[in-house]
């Protein structure tokens, strides 16, 4: 009787898996040109976020909010995260994006954000790829990354992701060759959101500049032939803005002015952005000089009068998170609780900081480019394949069928 | 070859089918042709065609077959033996309606030189069972009577109804009297709340579960409700242990931690982390290993339909099943539908993705005989079937409406991530 039984499963057609997602299995994953390093800070691309969240998570996903009173935002921990990951967290966004909330409290596995004055949607804000902490849906083993059993949310139902980083070209062949399941990064469309952005910041005294950029600069160009699909212009603060009216062209400067033009050396599209720049902006009498920099310091770097930058970072997911983001790299944190005060008062935060965008938008000393987004091709037995708030696959929410 | 055996197991009919199990049975076992056949049975004719086509197929598989007439089993050794054959196949074939069985044995029958005349067997031996559904052929060739069309040969109609709908997936769902009133109540796990619903749809109770949250909970909804004796056994994976709850007063009151997942005669032990049950469970006192984890249970009487995370099933009795049928889904149940203290089995489609489903009812010997075959669920014939919105993961049976024939209630997993409960019953 065994002998018919293993004769019948010899036989039998594969089968489809159960009405309930089926959990096990390796997937064959290719990023298209990650950048080496998976940290938090420097999870500026989406590319690198999405790589990133393969072992991280935001706190926003891994605690349980709730309002113990009214100034106070209470984070609860799972036993199985430990509270000193949360505080770094916390510590490493201490910025601009925790404006107006004071020193934290660690009660257990508590930890109270005490809020003064006014600060709405902080939750969201907590999603952004900075509050990110190493306890996520999988863990580095040799060369691959293997399911995490003890993480809050569950394990993925994936066992394994055999990884691999490889150019777009080389990528397409994988995928066709069917030694790829999935490949993130590809330069196809996506209707996702699109929450990563590159920017330009003026240095002291370049706000004349703005309207030589403006009248000399088409966004979708830039979209179109400089950063890789899928990509779309930023028109303003928030990447909903439509597109504002044409500028007038000023007159040309004589004598001519210099200037540098920094930018991340590793980025390609800021590159290739930054030359379109010098070229558009000598007939306005500026002449650019193009200076590569390492990204971190590109971070710290104060510009100098006759400097500006490139800038590339992701939004929260969040328009209230995305002003205070703005404000940051124009350098007016100052103004972020009057902000905050503005949005506290409105019925609808998100409209109300809507209308602020397009007021903040002209004096902010920072011109919107270009959004980037993260492309995907996923063969046909990759099931359930979700985005997350900032547009970024789920890899621990997918499965695979056994078609 | 295996396309042949295939389309061999498809499109025969049922001598043929219990012909062909029987020759793959001993087909890799390793008996020295020649091989001699016996057979006996009720009917004549339809053992004869039997043994027959099993020496068809054992000629195919080269053991060269030799027909033993014998008065019985014993007799029938000792003449293989004298005939000088290699190895011996007793086959004892019966019709039990629904059913053609064959029922025997495989035995070396090659005497040692140095035992002398003492007749000590060596070489392989092996259990032959065969059971498959009777067709028309079969019962003529018998000269069994064909049943005159009854009332109950009328067509299988099965009404469907939204009894309640809930904001998330149901992780599980049971039906138990818990009133004495004969109609049974609807309880459904969904999220940390236990929801009790009356047969009419009236929300009677809803409980949380309290308890220490699991350090390994699943991504998708997935519980455990069982009421045994009057108490509740409720248990979420969002949970660390299963809670025990009482029914007093239009309310579950809660008595604690349970010790274990008890649904009727079956223990089931959770797997942290997997939205299943370990393969090993305790069926009625007994140990028992089911091929594969378990997503879903359901039960009546002695049968135990046992559905994997794959959509491997089996229906077995007190033991672990050797074969399963493919195609199955979680929100599957055995349910005796139209009252005639068999059951039909419910049946979801494998679907792991989209807003759609597919319920079918099929008879228990249809379903048994696919599984037999390691078949898929779809050969076996459906006594009706319907379209599903959304996916059902969860299922359950009992007596809703006291009129002694079960209902089949289908938790549905709909594609906004809400849940609803739809009940199905046989039209009247």
């Amino acid at each position: 009787m065994t002998r018919v039984l293993l004769l019948s499963l010899c036989i039998t057609t594969v089968a489809l898996a159960g009405s309930r997602p089926k959990p096990g299995g390796t997937l064959q994953l290719v990023l298209v040109s990650p950048s080496t390093t998976v940290d938090p800070l420097s999870a500026d691309a989406p590319i690198d976020a999405f790589r990133l969240s393969l072992t991280h998570q935001p706190i926003c996903r891994l605690v349980e909010f709730s309002r113990p009173a009214p100034n106070t935002l209470r984070l609860t921990v799972p036993p199985s995260v430990d509270v000193k990951l949360v505080t770094e967290a916390l510590t490493r966004g201490n910025g601009v994006l925790l404006t107006n909330v004071g020193a934290w409290l660690v009660n257990g596995r508590e930890v109270d954000l005490p809020i003064k004055g006014a600060r709405v949607d902080l939750e969201r804000t907590l999603c952004h790829p900075l509050f990110s902490v190493p306890v996520g849906p999988f863990r580095v083993k040799g060369s691959k990354l293997e399911a995490f059993d003890e993480q809050p949310l569950s394990r993925p139902y994936l066992d394994t992701l055999a990884l691999q980083s490889a150019d777009a070209r080389t990528a397409e062949r994988l995928f066709a060759q069917r030694r790829a399941q999935l490949v993130v990064g590809a330069p196809t469309p996506s209707e996702a959101p699109q929450l990563f952005v590159t920017a330009l910041a003026l240095g002291p005294g370049l706000a004349s500049v703005r309207a030589a950029i403006e009248s000399s600069i088409d966004r979708a160009d830039l979209a179109r032939f400089f950063v890789p699909a899928p990509s779309a212009p930023l028109n303003g603060l928030l990447p909903t803005t439509a597109a504002p009216p044409a500028t007038a062209r000023p007159a040309p400067l004589t004598p001519p002015q210099e200037l540098s033009l920094l930018f991340d050396e590793t980025a390609e599209h800021e590159r290739g952005i930054a030359q379109r720049l010098q070229v558009k902006l000598q007939p306005f009498g500026y002449r650019v000089a193009l200076k590569p920099l390492p990204r971190a310091d590109l971070k710290t770097k104060t510009l100098a009068a006759n400097e500006f930058a490139l800038r590339s970072f992701a939004l929260p997911p969040s328009p209230t998170g995305a002003l205070l983001m703005w404000l940051g790299l124009a350098g007016q944190q100052s103004r972020a609780p009057a902000v905050l005060q503005q949005l506290a008062a409105a019925p609808d935060v998100d409209a109300r900081a809507k209308e602020l965008a397009a007021q903040l938008g002209p004096e902010l000393s920072v011109i919107p480019l270009v959004t980037r987004g993260v492309g995907v091709m996923a063969s046909k037995d990759v099931q359930h394949l979700t985005r997350d708030a900032l547009g970024l696959p789920r890899v621990d929410d997918l499965f695979l069928s056994a078609e | 070859m295996i396309l042949a055996l295939v389309l061999a197991a498809t499109s025969a009919s049922s001598l043929e089918r219990a012909a062909l199990e029987v020759s793959r049975c001993v087909a890799d076992a390793g008996f020295e042709a020649p091989m001699g056949v016996f057979v006996e049975g009720n009917s004549v004719p339809v053992s004869r065609a039997v043994g027959s086509l099993v020496m068809a197929r054992l000629a195919e598989q080269r053991q060269a077959p030799v027909p033993v007439i014998a008065r019985d089993a014993t007799e029938a050794e000792k003449l293989a033996r004298a005939q000088g054959l290699g190895s011996l196949l007793r086959l004892t074939v019966s019709l039990e309606a629904p059913k053609l069985v064959v029922r025997g044995d495989a035995l070396s029958t090659h005497v040692n030189f140095w035992s002398g005349l003492a007749p000590t067997r060596s070489g392989p031996a092996l259990a032959v069972v065969s059971s498959v559904d009777a067709d028309l052929e079969a019962l003529t060739m018998a000269g069994a009577p064909v049943a005159p069309p009854t009332a109950a040969a009328r067509p299988f109609d099965v009404l469907s109804f939204t009894l309640a709908k809930t904001a998330q997936v149901p992780s599980a769902i049971t039906v138990a009297d818990l009133d004495g009133d004969h109609r049974g109540e609807l309880i459904a796990l969904v999220g940390e709340t236990v929801f009790t619903w009356a047969s009419d749809g009236k929300l009677r109770n809803k409980t949380e579960l309290s308890g220490a949250l699991s350090t390994r909970p699943t991504r998708d909804p997935f519980g455990f409700v069982a009421v045994n004796g009057g108490r509740l056994t409720a248990w979420s994976s969002r949970r660390d242990k299963p809670e025990s709850f009482t029914w007093l007063r239009e309310g579950w009151r809660s008595s604690g931690a349970a010790e274990s997942l008890l649904a009727g005669a079956v223990t089931l032990t959770p797997r942290p982390g997997y939205a299943s049950f370990h393969s090993e469970l305790s069926w009625a006192g007994k140990t028992v290993k089911w091929p594969d984890a378990l997503a879903h249970i359901s039960q009546s009487g002695t049968l135990l339909l046992g559905v994997a995370p794959n959509g491997l099933a089996s229906i077995a009795r007190g033991q672990a099943p050797a074969t399963q049928v493919t195609g199955v889904g979680s929100g599957s149940a055995l349910g005796d539908l139209d009252g005639d203290g068999s059951p039909e089995v419910v049946v979801t489609s494998a679907r792991t993705w989209g807003d759609s489903d597919e319920v079918r009812v099929v008879s228990l010997g249809a379903f048994e005989s696919a599984q037999a075959r390691g078949g898929h669920v779809s050969e076996a014939p459906a006594l009706w079937q319907r379209k599903l919105d959304g996916r059902a993961i969860v299922a359950a049976s009992g007596d809703l409406d006291g009129d002694a024939v079960d209902e089949v209630v289908l938790g549905v997993w709909r594609e906004d991530g809400s849940g609803e409960l739809v009940v199905l019953r046989r039209a009247p």
